[in-house]
């Protein structure tokens, strides 16, 4: 009879193991800290955005908060929402986003600027150099938006935009990316619902023997 | 030779791609570049906006079910376009020789004067460039509103002047539904006159 052959470990193979040890400790930490301060970074359109605000005007910018919450966090978060009953608005919501990011700055010093037209000839330029385009640009008095969308590949799917406020102190800088398909679904459905139950009371109008539902006597 | 036959692909294929990008960038039949405008100093009222036919699809699919005749509408712009600049006292002059100029190269390209209106302090000008009869290619209006503000309009593709109120409501654009009443008005006046 033979004995079961037990595989024996040889020195090499512990060597190796320790190797691979050694390196994925220090590789989870530093992905670990990646991923923890990628909380507190903002993407590359929004840094220009902000980069090209922060270029035109002279003065001394503090943080107030930068948070940033990627495709990771939002998988999480739709999963985690499907154990939980939600009512189909917030979960379309939650389906559609796939990421956003908001930024917000003080400009302590300096003097308010108001060349807005500078400010958003340099933004158009940085942006422009990510392929992105300026949609909407709106100054009035001291305040400043602009909206920037990609110049290709947008769809219901893939839905992007980063955006910019400055009231002369304070700059907001924000972006997001979303799937507006479940949310487009969710919006034919109250317009389905809508359409229907309009069709009801027009019908019902005409004709006055046919019944209506109680939820819909009070719809006009 | 080995260099040749590399070269030569090499350089068709260069050659292909900047065509493209040409192609890529030039303008639509209806489209009128009116050039760059800045935010008037001193705080005053600017307001552009600049919707791709792929934010004006997404915009129609939206509506297509409740109201086809909207979406229909929606589906036949490719670009929208509007500028509105308050005036002031450093502008002023440029904003009226710049509109000045574009009416002349409009009148020079074969686009259509349909309203023109000149009392008090206000200047309208709505003009059509068309294929043939029925298809519009673009629309532009041009407002001089005295002291108060200049509006430039580009819409490129299948639109009526008097769609513009509808265009304004559905995409969300304020200065353009005022100005779709307003063309309406002028409309009306010239009709009467």
């Amino acid at each position: 009879m033979q004995s079961p052959t037990v595989p024996q470990k040889t020195p090499g193979s512990r060597f190796h193991a320790g190797y691979v040890v050694a390196a994925a400790v220090p590789l989870f930490f530093l992905l670990g800290v990646v991923g923890v301060t990628g909380y507190f970074r903002l993407g590359s359109e929004t840094t220009a955005l902000r980069e090209s605000l922060m270029d035109s005007v002279a003065g001394q910018w503090t943080k107030t908060i930068a948070v940033h919450v990627g495709w990771f966090t939002t998988s999480l978060v739709r999963a985690g929402s499907r154990l939980v009953k939600l009512d189909p608005e917030p979960r379309a919501a939650l389906e559609a986003v796939r990421a956003a990011e908001v930024g917000v700055y003080k400009l302590r010093e300096g003097p308010v600027p108001e060349d807005h037209g500078a400010i958003l000839g340099r933004a158009d330029k940085a942006m422009a150099r990510r392929g992105w385009v300026r949609v909407v640009g709106v100054s009035h008095d001291r305040e400043l938006v602009a909206v920037y969308m990609p110049r290709k590949g947008m769809s219901l799917r893939n839905m992007k935009c980063c955006l910019m406020v400055f009231n002369g102190r304070e700059l907001v800088v924000a972006s997001a990316r979303g799937n507006l398909e479940p949310l487009w679904a969710i919006a034919g459905t109250h317009l389905e619902s809508g359409f229907n139950r309009r069709r009801l009371v027009a019908c019902a109008s005409l004709g006055p023997g046919l019944p209506i539902p109680r939820e819909q006597r009070g719809v006009r | 030779m080995k260099c040749l036959t590399l070269c030569v692909p090499g350089a068709v294929i260069l050659a292909s791609s900047l065509a493209w990008n040409v192609w890529a960038e030039s303008p639509l039949p209806g489209q009128v570049d009116f050039g760059v405008f800045a935010p008037p100093g001193g705080g005053g009222e600017f307001v552009e906006v600049n919707l791709t036919s792929s934010l004006i699809s997404m915009a129609a699919r939206f509506v297509e079910k409740e109201e086809p005749e909207v979406a229909q509408l929606l589906n036949g712009v490719q670009l929208v376009h509007v500028n509105v600049v308050g005036l002031n006292d450093a502008n002023r002059s440029e904003l009226e020789k710049r509109s000045e100029k574009i009416r002349k190269e409009l009148d020079g390209k074969g686009w259509e004067r349909i309203v023109s209106v000149q009392q008090q302090e206000q200047n309208v000008g709505v003009y059509l460039k068309t294929l043939n009869k029925d298809t519009v290619q673009g629309l532009v209006v041009m407002v001089m509103d005295g002291n108060k503000q200049a509006v430039f309009v580009n819409i490129v593709g299948d639109i009526k002047p008097d769609k513009l109120a509808v265009l304004g409501e559905r995409l969300h654009i304020d200065p353009l539904k005022k100005l779709g009443h307003a063309t309406q008005k002028a409309e009306e006046g010239a009709e009467k006159k």
